[in-house]
Protein backbone atom coordinates (compact mmCIF):
# COMPACT_ATOMS: atom_id res chain seq x y z
CA UNK A 1 0.00 0.00 0.00
CA UNK A 2 1.53 3.56 -0.94
CA UNK A 3 2.29 5.85 1.87
CA UNK A 4 -0.65 8.04 2.66
CA UNK A 5 1.80 11.07 2.15
CA UNK A 6 1.76 10.33 -1.72
CA UNK A 7 -1.54 9.98 -1.82
CA UNK A 8 -3.62 13.18 -3.45
CA UNK A 9 -6.52 14.71 -1.48
CA UNK A 10 -8.91 12.49 -3.73
CA UNK A 11 -7.20 9.50 -2.78
CA UNK A 12 -6.63 10.64 0.91
CA UNK A 13 -10.40 11.51 0.72
CA UNK A 14 -11.23 7.81 -0.29
CA UNK A 15 -9.43 6.38 2.39
CA UNK A 16 -11.25 8.03 4.97
CA UNK A 17 -14.52 7.04 3.47
CA UNK A 18 -13.06 3.51 4.50
CA UNK A 19 -13.39 4.91 8.24
CA UNK A 20 -8.88 4.65 7.88
CA UNK A 21 -8.34 7.11 10.70
CA UNK A 22 -4.59 7.87 9.56
CA UNK A 23 -5.76 8.96 6.50
CA UNK A 24 -7.53 11.83 8.18
CA UNK A 25 -4.35 11.99 10.00
CA UNK A 26 -2.74 12.54 6.97
CA UNK A 27 -5.45 15.40 5.52
CA UNK A 28 -4.93 17.01 9.06
CA UNK A 29 -1.23 17.18 8.89
CA UNK A 30 -2.11 18.71 5.47
CA UNK A 31 -4.85 20.85 5.81
CA UNK A 32 -4.59 22.54 9.70
CA UNK A 33 -2.13 25.28 9.22
CA UNK A 34 -3.80 26.90 5.85
CA UNK A 35 -7.44 26.09 7.93
CA UNK A 36 -6.51 27.49 11.19
CA UNK A 37 -5.25 30.30 9.82
CA UNK A 38 -8.16 31.17 7.95
CA UNK A 39 -9.99 30.35 10.71
CA UNK A 40 -8.23 32.87 13.13
CA UNK A 41 -8.40 35.50 10.49
CA UNK A 42 -12.35 35.35 10.96
CA UNK A 43 -13.20 33.66 14.06
CA UNK A 44 -13.67 36.35 17.03
CA UNK A 45 -10.65 34.51 19.26
CA UNK A 46 -8.18 31.92 18.95
CA UNK A 47 -10.40 29.86 21.05
CA UNK A 48 -13.18 29.94 18.36
CA UNK A 49 -10.44 29.28 15.90
CA UNK A 50 -9.92 26.02 17.77
CA UNK A 51 -13.06 24.74 18.07
CA UNK A 52 -13.65 25.78 13.97
CA UNK A 53 -10.15 23.57 13.28
CA UNK A 54 -11.73 20.33 14.87
CA UNK A 55 -15.30 21.10 13.81
CA UNK A 56 -14.25 21.43 9.76
CA UNK A 57 -12.48 17.79 10.30
CA UNK A 58 -15.06 16.34 12.29
CA UNK A 59 -17.44 17.11 9.71
CA UNK A 60 -14.85 15.88 7.03
CA UNK A 61 -15.08 12.69 8.79
CA UNK A 62 -18.52 12.42 8.98
CA UNK A 63 -19.59 13.81 5.66
CA UNK A 64 -17.07 12.38 3.21
CA UNK A 65 -19.18 9.20 1.80
CA UNK A 66 -22.39 10.76 2.40
CA UNK A 67 -21.38 13.63 -0.24
CA UNK A 68 -18.99 11.79 -2.14
CA UNK A 69 -16.32 14.10 -1.31
CA UNK A 70 -13.80 11.44 -2.93
CA UNK A 71 -15.45 13.59 -6.30
CA UNK A 72 -15.15 16.46 -5.61
CA UNK A 73 -12.27 19.42 -5.39
CA UNK A 74 -11.60 18.47 -1.71
CA UNK A 75 -9.64 21.69 -1.39
CA UNK A 76 -12.22 24.09 -2.51
CA UNK A 77 -14.26 22.13 -0.64
CA UNK A 78 -12.74 21.92 2.55
CA UNK A 79 -11.43 25.71 2.36
CA UNK A 80 -15.18 27.24 1.50
CA UNK A 81 -16.44 24.54 4.76
CA UNK A 82 -13.41 26.45 7.04
CA UNK A 83 -14.95 29.93 5.54
CA UNK A 84 -18.70 28.97 6.36
CA UNK A 85 -17.68 28.05 9.50
CA UNK A 86 -15.79 30.40 10.80
CA UNK A 87 -18.52 33.34 9.51
CA UNK A 88 -21.14 31.15 11.30
CA UNK A 89 -19.21 31.92 14.19
CA UNK A 90 -18.12 35.06 13.44
CA UNK A 91 -22.24 36.72 13.04
CA UNK A 92 -23.31 34.34 16.30
CA UNK A 93 -20.75 36.54 18.22
CA UNK A 94 -21.30 39.94 16.90
CA UNK A 95 -24.45 40.35 18.48
CA UNK A 96 -26.41 38.50 21.24
CA UNK A 97 -29.52 39.81 18.93
CA UNK A 98 -28.74 38.58 16.07
CA UNK A 99 -31.46 36.43 14.77
CA UNK A 100 -29.07 33.71 13.23
CA UNK A 101 -31.42 30.07 13.06
CA UNK A 102 -30.61 27.85 15.32
CA UNK A 103 -27.64 25.35 14.23
CA UNK A 104 -28.95 22.07 14.02
CA UNK A 105 -27.93 19.68 11.15
CA UNK A 106 -30.98 21.26 8.95
CA UNK A 107 -28.44 24.38 9.02
CA UNK A 108 -25.40 23.09 8.62
CA UNK A 109 -26.63 20.99 5.60
CA UNK A 110 -28.54 24.55 3.95
CA UNK A 111 -25.29 26.90 4.90
CA UNK A 112 -22.59 25.53 6.31
CA UNK A 113 -21.93 22.23 3.91
CA UNK A 114 -20.48 24.10 0.82
CA UNK A 115 -22.37 23.56 -2.50
CA UNK A 116 -19.55 23.31 -5.46
CA UNK A 117 -19.76 23.64 -9.10
CA UNK A 118 -19.31 19.74 -10.67
CA UNK A 119 -16.71 21.45 -13.14
CA UNK A 120 -14.95 23.34 -10.68
CA UNK A 121 -11.37 22.05 -11.62
CA UNK A 122 -9.46 19.94 -8.92
CA UNK A 123 -6.89 21.64 -6.87
CA UNK A 124 -4.69 20.09 -4.81
CA UNK A 125 -2.82 21.91 -1.44
CA UNK A 126 -0.04 21.02 -2.37
CA UNK A 127 -0.59 22.76 -5.82
CA UNK A 128 -2.12 25.57 -4.33
CA UNK A 129 0.68 26.39 -1.79
CA UNK A 130 3.48 26.31 -4.60
CA UNK A 131 1.16 29.20 -6.34
CA UNK A 132 0.95 31.15 -3.26
CA UNK A 133 3.51 33.82 -5.34
CA UNK A 134 1.14 33.73 -8.25
CA UNK A 135 -2.04 34.60 -5.98
CA UNK A 136 -0.69 37.52 -3.89
CA UNK A 137 0.39 38.88 -7.63
CA UNK A 138 -3.28 38.59 -9.01
CA UNK A 139 -4.44 40.16 -5.89
CA UNK A 140 -2.38 43.28 -6.24
CA UNK A 141 -3.99 43.49 -9.91
CA UNK A 142 -7.34 44.68 -8.03
CA UNK A 143 -7.99 48.13 -7.01
CA UNK A 144 -7.91 48.89 -3.52
CA UNK A 145 -12.11 48.51 -3.35
CA UNK A 146 -12.03 45.51 -5.47
CA UNK A 147 -9.52 44.42 -2.48
CA UNK A 148 -11.84 45.84 0.19
CA UNK A 149 -15.19 44.46 -1.19
CA UNK A 150 -13.71 40.73 -1.38
CA UNK A 151 -12.44 41.50 2.22
CA UNK A 152 -15.69 42.41 3.67
CA UNK A 153 -17.59 39.61 1.84
CA UNK A 154 -15.36 36.64 2.26
CA UNK A 155 -13.56 37.72 5.19
CA UNK A 156 -15.83 39.49 7.41
CA UNK A 157 -19.02 37.52 6.15
CA UNK A 158 -20.85 40.41 5.03
CA UNK A 159 -23.91 40.22 2.63
CA UNK A 160 -24.21 42.51 -0.43
CA UNK A 161 -27.07 44.81 1.42
CA UNK A 162 -24.95 45.23 4.55
CA UNK A 163 -21.82 46.08 1.97
CA UNK A 164 -24.38 48.05 0.73
CA UNK A 165 -24.73 50.05 3.48
CA UNK A 166 -20.74 50.00 4.98
CA UNK A 167 -19.81 51.56 1.76
CA UNK A 168 -22.54 53.81 1.21
CA UNK A 169 -22.79 53.00 -2.36
CA UNK A 170 -25.38 51.73 -4.57
CA UNK A 171 -26.20 47.84 -4.87
CA UNK A 172 -25.67 47.37 -8.54
CA UNK A 173 -22.23 49.24 -7.68
CA UNK A 174 -21.55 46.56 -5.30
CA UNK A 175 -22.43 43.70 -7.24
CA UNK A 176 -20.52 44.96 -9.86
CA UNK A 177 -17.47 45.18 -8.22
CA UNK A 178 -17.54 42.18 -6.68
CA UNK A 179 -17.91 40.10 -10.27
CA UNK A 180 -14.98 42.74 -11.57
CA UNK A 181 -12.90 41.74 -8.62
CA UNK A 182 -13.06 38.19 -8.84
CA UNK A 183 -13.22 38.19 -13.00
CA UNK A 184 -10.04 39.95 -12.73
CA UNK A 185 -8.58 37.96 -10.41
CA UNK A 186 -9.55 34.78 -12.34
CA UNK A 187 -7.95 36.63 -15.30
CA UNK A 188 -4.88 37.60 -13.32
CA UNK A 189 -3.76 34.27 -11.78
CA UNK A 190 -4.52 32.35 -15.00
CA UNK A 191 -2.58 34.70 -17.43
CA UNK A 192 0.06 34.69 -14.80
CA UNK A 193 0.54 30.75 -15.16
CA UNK B 1 -32.11 37.00 -16.89
CA UNK B 2 -29.02 38.78 -18.45
CA UNK B 3 -25.53 37.13 -18.38
CA UNK B 4 -24.32 40.01 -16.58
CA UNK B 5 -26.82 39.22 -13.65
CA UNK B 6 -25.88 35.55 -13.66
CA UNK B 7 -22.14 36.43 -13.94
CA UNK B 8 -23.10 38.61 -10.90
CA UNK B 9 -24.93 36.00 -9.09
CA UNK B 10 -22.23 33.32 -9.41
CA UNK B 11 -19.36 35.86 -8.27
CA UNK B 12 -21.70 36.99 -5.26
CA UNK B 13 -22.16 33.45 -4.48
CA UNK B 14 -18.62 32.01 -5.19
CA UNK B 15 -17.61 34.87 -2.14
CA UNK B 16 -20.13 33.95 0.00
CA UNK B 17 -21.95 37.36 0.24
CA UNK B 18 -25.51 36.13 -1.09
CA UNK B 19 -28.49 37.14 1.31
CA UNK B 20 -30.10 33.80 3.06
CA UNK B 21 -33.27 33.74 0.67
CA UNK B 22 -31.06 34.47 -2.24
CA UNK B 23 -28.28 31.67 -1.47
CA UNK B 24 -30.91 28.80 -0.91
CA UNK B 25 -32.25 29.92 -4.22
CA UNK B 26 -29.21 29.84 -5.74
CA UNK B 27 -28.10 26.85 -4.40
CA UNK B 28 -31.42 25.07 -5.40
CA UNK B 29 -30.70 26.09 -8.71
CA UNK B 30 -26.94 24.35 -8.96
CA UNK B 31 -28.42 21.68 -7.00
CA UNK B 32 -31.00 20.59 -9.71
CA UNK B 33 -28.60 21.33 -12.46
CA UNK B 34 -29.78 24.11 -14.11
CA UNK B 35 -28.49 26.03 -16.82
CA UNK B 36 -25.52 27.79 -15.48
CA UNK B 37 -22.17 28.49 -16.88
CA UNK B 38 -21.04 25.85 -13.98
CA UNK B 39 -17.20 25.72 -15.50
CA UNK B 40 -17.22 29.70 -14.90
CA UNK B 41 -18.69 28.93 -11.61
CA UNK B 42 -15.98 26.57 -10.60
CA UNK B 43 -13.28 28.73 -11.58
CA UNK B 44 -14.49 31.63 -9.42
CA UNK B 45 -15.07 29.16 -6.75
CA UNK B 46 -11.45 28.13 -7.08
CA UNK B 47 -10.08 31.63 -7.16
CA UNK B 48 -11.66 32.50 -4.08
CA UNK B 49 -10.27 29.40 -1.84
CA UNK B 50 -6.78 30.28 -2.70
CA UNK B 51 -7.15 33.34 -0.84
CA UNK B 52 -6.23 32.39 2.38
CA UNK B 53 -2.44 31.46 0.79
CA UNK B 54 -2.22 34.64 0.70
CA UNK B 55 -2.09 35.04 4.81
CA UNK B 56 0.94 34.12 6.95
CA UNK B 57 0.13 30.39 7.22
CA UNK B 58 0.19 29.56 11.05
CA UNK B 59 0.71 25.84 12.42
CA UNK B 60 -2.16 24.89 14.51
CA UNK B 61 -1.34 24.23 18.45
CA UNK B 62 0.15 20.81 18.90
CA UNK B 63 -2.97 19.69 21.41
CA UNK B 64 -4.96 20.52 18.63
CA UNK B 65 -4.51 17.37 16.59
CA UNK B 66 -5.25 15.27 19.73
CA UNK B 67 -8.83 17.68 20.12
CA UNK B 68 -9.38 16.54 17.00
CA UNK B 69 -8.52 12.95 17.30
CA UNK B 70 -10.55 12.73 20.93
CA UNK B 71 -13.20 14.20 19.09
CA UNK B 72 -13.43 11.50 15.99
CA UNK B 73 -13.41 8.92 18.85
CA UNK B 74 -16.24 10.23 20.60
CA UNK B 75 -18.10 10.13 17.16
CA UNK B 76 -17.07 6.93 16.86
CA UNK B 77 -18.68 6.06 20.01
CA UNK B 78 -21.55 8.02 19.70
CA UNK B 79 -22.22 6.22 15.84
CA UNK B 80 -21.64 2.95 18.31
CA UNK B 81 -24.16 3.55 20.98
CA UNK B 82 -26.72 4.88 17.96
CA UNK B 83 -26.50 1.25 16.55
CA UNK B 84 -27.23 -0.60 19.53
CA UNK B 85 -30.14 1.35 20.05
CA UNK B 86 -31.54 1.96 16.90
CA UNK B 87 -31.77 5.20 16.43
CA UNK B 88 -30.11 7.80 13.85
CA UNK B 89 -27.18 9.22 14.02
CA UNK B 90 -27.09 12.78 15.15
CA UNK B 91 -24.27 14.33 16.03
CA UNK B 92 -23.81 18.04 16.67
CA UNK B 93 -20.65 19.49 15.20
CA UNK B 94 -21.58 23.15 16.10
CA UNK B 95 -18.74 24.65 18.08
CA UNK B 96 -18.13 23.09 21.48
CA UNK B 97 -15.78 23.86 23.73
CA UNK B 98 -12.77 22.22 23.63
CA UNK B 99 -12.51 20.37 27.43
CA UNK B 100 -9.86 17.70 28.31
CA UNK B 101 -11.36 14.51 28.81
CA UNK B 102 -10.18 11.44 31.20
CA UNK B 103 -10.06 8.87 28.62
CA UNK B 104 -6.74 8.39 28.12
CA UNK B 105 -3.00 9.25 29.46
CA UNK B 106 -1.48 9.39 25.95
CA UNK B 107 -1.41 12.67 23.84
CA UNK B 108 -1.87 10.56 20.41
CA UNK B 109 -5.51 9.86 20.32
CA UNK B 110 -5.08 9.46 16.35
CA UNK B 111 -3.14 6.27 17.26
CA UNK B 112 -5.92 5.27 19.85
CA UNK B 113 -8.28 5.89 16.86
CA UNK B 114 -6.70 3.55 14.39
CA UNK B 115 -6.13 0.97 17.09
CA UNK B 116 -9.71 1.25 17.59
CA UNK B 117 -10.68 1.03 13.95
CA UNK B 118 -7.55 -1.50 12.84
CA UNK B 119 -7.68 -4.24 15.34
CA UNK B 120 -9.85 -7.10 14.49
CA UNK B 121 -10.86 -7.28 18.16
CA UNK B 122 -11.92 -3.79 18.24
CA UNK B 123 -15.36 -2.62 18.29
CA UNK B 124 -16.98 -3.15 14.67
CA UNK B 125 -14.46 -1.33 12.01
CA UNK B 126 -17.38 -0.41 9.27
CA UNK B 127 -19.13 2.35 10.70
CA UNK B 128 -20.49 3.51 7.27
CA UNK B 129 -24.07 3.30 5.99
CA UNK B 130 -24.56 -0.24 4.49
CA UNK B 131 -23.65 -1.99 7.74
CA UNK B 132 -24.96 0.34 9.73
CA UNK B 133 -28.13 -1.01 8.25
CA UNK B 134 -26.91 -4.78 8.26
CA UNK B 135 -26.11 -3.82 11.84
CA UNK B 136 -29.02 -2.14 12.71
CA UNK B 137 -31.27 -5.22 11.54
CA UNK B 138 -29.85 -7.29 13.48
CA UNK B 139 -30.40 -5.23 16.57
CA UNK B 140 -33.97 -4.26 15.00
CA UNK B 141 -34.96 -8.36 15.51
CA UNK B 142 -33.23 -8.61 19.04
CA UNK B 143 -35.28 -5.37 19.79
CA UNK B 144 -38.57 -6.41 19.02
CA UNK B 145 -38.40 -9.83 20.31
CA UNK B 146 -37.68 -8.06 23.49
CA UNK B 147 -40.49 -5.66 22.55
CA UNK B 148 -42.85 -8.80 21.62
CA UNK B 149 -42.04 -10.39 24.93
CA UNK B 150 -43.07 -7.08 27.09
CA UNK B 151 -46.47 -6.83 24.68
CA UNK B 152 -47.47 -10.21 25.19
CA UNK B 153 -47.48 -9.55 29.20
CA UNK B 154 -49.41 -6.52 28.70
CA UNK B 155 -51.96 -8.22 26.62
CA UNK B 156 -51.87 -10.77 29.87
CA UNK B 157 -52.46 -8.19 32.09
CA UNK B 158 -55.23 -6.39 30.34
CA UNK B 159 -56.38 -10.42 29.67
CA UNK B 160 -56.73 -11.00 33.33
CA UNK B 161 -57.85 -7.42 34.34
CA UNK B 162 -61.24 -7.89 32.00
CA UNK B 163 -61.62 -11.38 33.56
CA UNK B 164 -61.69 -9.73 36.83
CA UNK B 165 -64.09 -7.72 35.78
CA UNK B 166 -66.30 -9.06 34.13
CA UNK B 167 -66.56 -11.74 36.83
CA UNK B 168 -67.02 -8.70 38.93
CA UNK B 169 -69.86 -7.82 37.00
CA UNK B 170 -71.56 -10.81 37.17
CA UNK B 171 -71.55 -11.33 40.35
CA UNK B 172 -72.66 -7.37 40.70
CA UNK B 173 -75.88 -8.60 38.19
CA UNK B 174 -76.40 -12.11 40.14
CA UNK B 175 -76.83 -10.16 43.36
CA UNK B 176 -79.22 -7.57 42.11
CA UNK B 177 -81.15 -10.28 39.95
CA UNK B 178 -81.09 -12.38 43.35
CA UNK B 179 -83.10 -9.93 45.09
CA UNK B 180 -85.25 -8.84 42.44
CA UNK B 181 -86.15 -12.04 42.04
CA UNK B 182 -86.74 -12.64 45.73
CA UNK B 183 -88.69 -9.47 45.97
CA UNK B 184 -90.60 -10.86 43.39
CA UNK B 185 -91.09 -14.78 45.18
CA UNK B 186 -92.35 -12.31 48.22
CA UNK B 187 -94.68 -10.51 45.93
CA UNK B 188 -96.16 -13.08 44.57
CA UNK B 189 -96.67 -14.85 47.81
CA UNK B 190 -98.57 -12.14 49.00
CA UNK B 191 -100.61 -12.00 45.83
CA UNK B 192 -101.12 -16.10 46.43
CA UNK B 193 -102.46 -15.83 50.08
CA UNK B 194 -104.72 -12.94 49.08
CA UNK B 195 -105.69 -14.99 46.42
CA UNK B 196 -106.19 -17.57 48.70
CA UNK B 197 -108.11 -16.12 51.37
CA UNK B 198 -110.22 -14.59 48.33
CA UNK B 199 -110.67 -18.09 47.48
CA UNK B 200 -111.72 -19.08 50.91
CA UNK B 201 -114.05 -16.56 51.27
CA UNK B 202 -115.60 -17.01 47.57
CA UNK B 203 -115.96 -20.75 49.00
CA UNK B 204 -116.98 -20.14 52.48
CA UNK B 205 -119.50 -17.81 50.90
CA UNK B 206 -120.71 -20.27 48.31
CA UNK B 207 -120.69 -22.89 50.86
CA UNK B 208 -122.93 -20.30 53.23
CA UNK B 209 -125.00 -19.12 50.09
CA UNK B 210 -125.29 -22.23 48.23
CA UNK B 211 -129.18 -22.61 48.76
CA UNK B 212 -129.52 -18.99 47.36
CA UNK B 213 -127.06 -19.37 44.89
CA UNK B 214 -128.68 -22.62 43.42
CA UNK B 215 -131.91 -21.00 43.52
CA UNK B 216 -131.29 -18.14 41.43
CA UNK B 217 -130.86 -20.60 38.65
CA UNK B 218 -135.01 -20.46 38.42
CA UNK B 219 -136.22 -17.47 36.14
CA UNK B 220 -137.95 -14.08 37.63
CA UNK B 221 -137.15 -14.75 41.28
CA UNK B 222 -139.42 -12.71 43.79
CA UNK B 223 -137.45 -10.89 46.15
CA UNK B 224 -139.97 -9.39 49.23
CA UNK B 225 -137.81 -7.98 52.45
CA UNK B 226 -139.32 -9.04 55.76
CA UNK B 227 -139.41 -7.13 58.68
CA UNK B 228 -140.93 -7.48 62.06
CA UNK B 229 -144.57 -6.28 62.72
CA UNK B 230 -143.13 -4.03 65.99
CA UNK B 231 -140.95 -1.19 65.50
CA UNK B 232 -138.62 -2.50 68.36
CA UNK B 233 -138.52 -6.02 66.58
CA UNK B 234 -134.81 -6.69 65.13
CA UNK B 235 -136.99 -9.59 62.81
CA UNK B 236 -135.47 -8.94 59.23
CA UNK B 237 -134.88 -11.23 56.51
CA UNK B 238 -135.95 -11.76 52.68
CA UNK B 239 -138.03 -14.23 50.93
CA UNK B 240 -137.34 -15.31 47.51
CA UNK B 241 -140.03 -16.70 45.35
CA UNK B 242 -139.73 -18.66 42.63
CA UNK B 243 -143.80 -18.84 41.53
CA UNK B 244 -143.37 -20.58 38.26
CA UNK B 245 -141.59 -23.66 39.93
CA UNK B 246 -143.51 -22.94 43.09
CA UNK B 247 -140.15 -22.58 45.32
CA UNK B 248 -139.36 -20.06 48.03
CA UNK B 249 -136.28 -19.41 50.24
CA UNK B 250 -136.23 -18.07 53.35
CA UNK B 251 -133.41 -15.78 54.82
CA UNK B 252 -134.73 -14.53 58.09
CA UNK B 253 -132.60 -13.60 61.14
CA UNK B 254 -133.40 -12.58 64.82
CA UNK B 255 -136.33 -14.70 64.99
CA UNK B 256 -136.85 -15.76 68.68
CA UNK B 257 -136.24 -19.56 69.58
CA UNK B 258 -139.37 -21.32 70.08
CA UNK B 259 -140.38 -24.71 71.91
CA UNK B 260 -140.08 -27.50 70.47
CA UNK B 261 -143.80 -28.05 69.92
CA UNK B 262 -144.05 -24.80 67.42
CA UNK B 263 -143.11 -24.10 64.51
CA UNK B 264 -142.78 -21.26 62.11
CA UNK B 265 -145.26 -21.16 59.24
CA UNK B 266 -145.07 -19.29 56.11
CA UNK B 267 -148.27 -17.56 54.48
CA UNK B 268 -149.28 -16.15 51.22
CA UNK B 269 -152.08 -13.86 52.26
CA UNK B 270 -154.35 -13.24 48.75
CA UNK B 271 -157.05 -10.97 48.46
CA UNK B 272 -159.44 -13.79 49.68
CA UNK B 273 -157.76 -16.19 51.09
CA UNK B 274 -154.38 -16.96 53.29
CA UNK B 275 -152.46 -19.83 51.86
CA UNK B 276 -149.41 -21.93 53.94
CA UNK B 277 -146.40 -21.65 52.12
CA UNK B 278 -144.98 -24.31 54.35
CA UNK B 279 -143.16 -24.79 57.73
CA UNK B 280 -139.91 -24.22 58.92
CA UNK B 281 -137.33 -24.74 61.76
CA UNK B 282 -134.44 -22.58 62.77
CA UNK B 283 -131.34 -24.56 62.17
CA UNK B 284 -128.04 -23.40 63.42
CA UNK B 285 -125.67 -22.87 60.81
CA UNK B 286 -127.94 -22.65 58.08
CA UNK B 287 -129.04 -19.40 56.12
CA UNK B 288 -131.74 -20.32 54.33
CA UNK B 289 -134.04 -22.70 54.49
CA UNK B 290 -136.25 -23.68 51.20
CA UNK B 291 -139.79 -24.38 50.88
CA UNK B 292 -141.59 -26.31 48.19
CA UNK B 293 -144.32 -26.75 46.24
CA UNK B 294 -145.54 -23.31 47.61
CA UNK B 295 -149.31 -22.81 46.10
CA UNK B 296 -149.33 -21.56 42.60
CA UNK B 297 -151.08 -17.99 43.53
CA UNK B 298 -151.15 -15.85 40.67
CA UNK B 299 -148.30 -12.90 41.35
CA UNK B 300 -151.41 -9.87 40.98
CA UNK B 301 -153.33 -11.49 43.41
CA UNK B 302 -150.76 -11.77 46.65
CA UNK B 303 -151.13 -8.77 49.33
CA UNK B 304 -148.55 -9.93 51.52
CA UNK B 305 -146.18 -12.76 52.81
CA UNK B 306 -146.20 -13.54 56.42
CA UNK B 307 -144.26 -15.83 59.41
CA UNK B 308 -146.18 -17.09 62.41
CA UNK B 309 -145.87 -18.95 64.94
CA UNK B 310 -147.38 -21.69 64.69
CA UNK B 311 -148.48 -25.52 66.82
CA UNK B 312 -145.32 -28.26 65.36
CA UNK B 313 -147.89 -29.90 62.47
CA UNK B 314 -148.38 -26.50 61.33
CA UNK B 315 -151.55 -25.05 61.13
CA UNK B 316 -154.44 -24.42 58.45
CA UNK B 317 -155.16 -20.92 58.74
CA UNK B 318 -152.69 -18.12 60.62
CA UNK B 319 -153.04 -18.13 63.96
CA UNK B 320 -150.25 -17.97 66.09
CA UNK B 321 -148.02 -14.80 66.66
CA UNK B 322 -146.80 -12.90 63.53
CA UNK B 323 -143.12 -12.93 63.63
CA UNK B 324 -142.16 -10.81 60.50
CA UNK B 325 -144.50 -9.32 57.36
CA UNK B 326 -143.38 -9.06 53.83
CA UNK B 327 -145.87 -6.37 51.70
CA UNK B 328 -146.27 -7.52 48.03
CA UNK B 329 -145.88 -3.98 46.49
CA UNK B 330 -143.37 -2.72 48.63
CA UNK B 331 -140.44 -0.36 47.22
CA UNK B 332 -138.10 -2.92 48.60
CA UNK B 333 -139.62 -6.06 46.32
CA UNK B 334 -137.48 -6.80 43.30
CA UNK B 335 -137.84 -9.36 41.10
CA UNK B 336 -134.20 -10.83 39.69
CA UNK B 337 -134.13 -12.10 36.35
CA UNK B 338 -131.95 -14.88 35.46
CA UNK B 339 -129.58 -13.18 32.20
Amino acid sequence: MAELSELSDNELVAEITRNKSRALEELYDRYSPVIYTLAKKIAPDEKSAENIVVDVFSLIWKKAKELNLSNLCVYTWIITLTRNKAIDMLKRSRSAEATLDYYDDLYEDNFIIPVLSEEAEHLDIKQVSKDKEKIENALNGLTDIQKYVIHLAFYEGYNINEIVERLGIPKETVRAKINTALNRLCDNFYEGS
Amino acid sequence: MSDQAVNEMMSAFAVGCMDKENYTNFKKHIESKSDLPYGELGRLQAIVTMLPFVLEQEQPPAHLKNHVGRRLMAIQDEMKEKLKSGKTLIIDTNQKRLTKTKTSATNDSFAQLAAANETPAAAPRELHVEKLTFNENKITSETMAHHSESSTLSVLWIVVIILILMVLGLAYYGYNRYYELKEEIGKLDNSLTSTKTELRSTNEFITKNAALIEFFNYDNVWVVPLSGTDPSSKVSGKLYVALTEKEALIQVDNLPNITPDKTFQVWIVSKNQTYSMGKFFIEPGSKYVKLTNIPGIPKEQILQFKITEEPRDGSVVPSGQIYAVGLAKSSGNKTMKKY
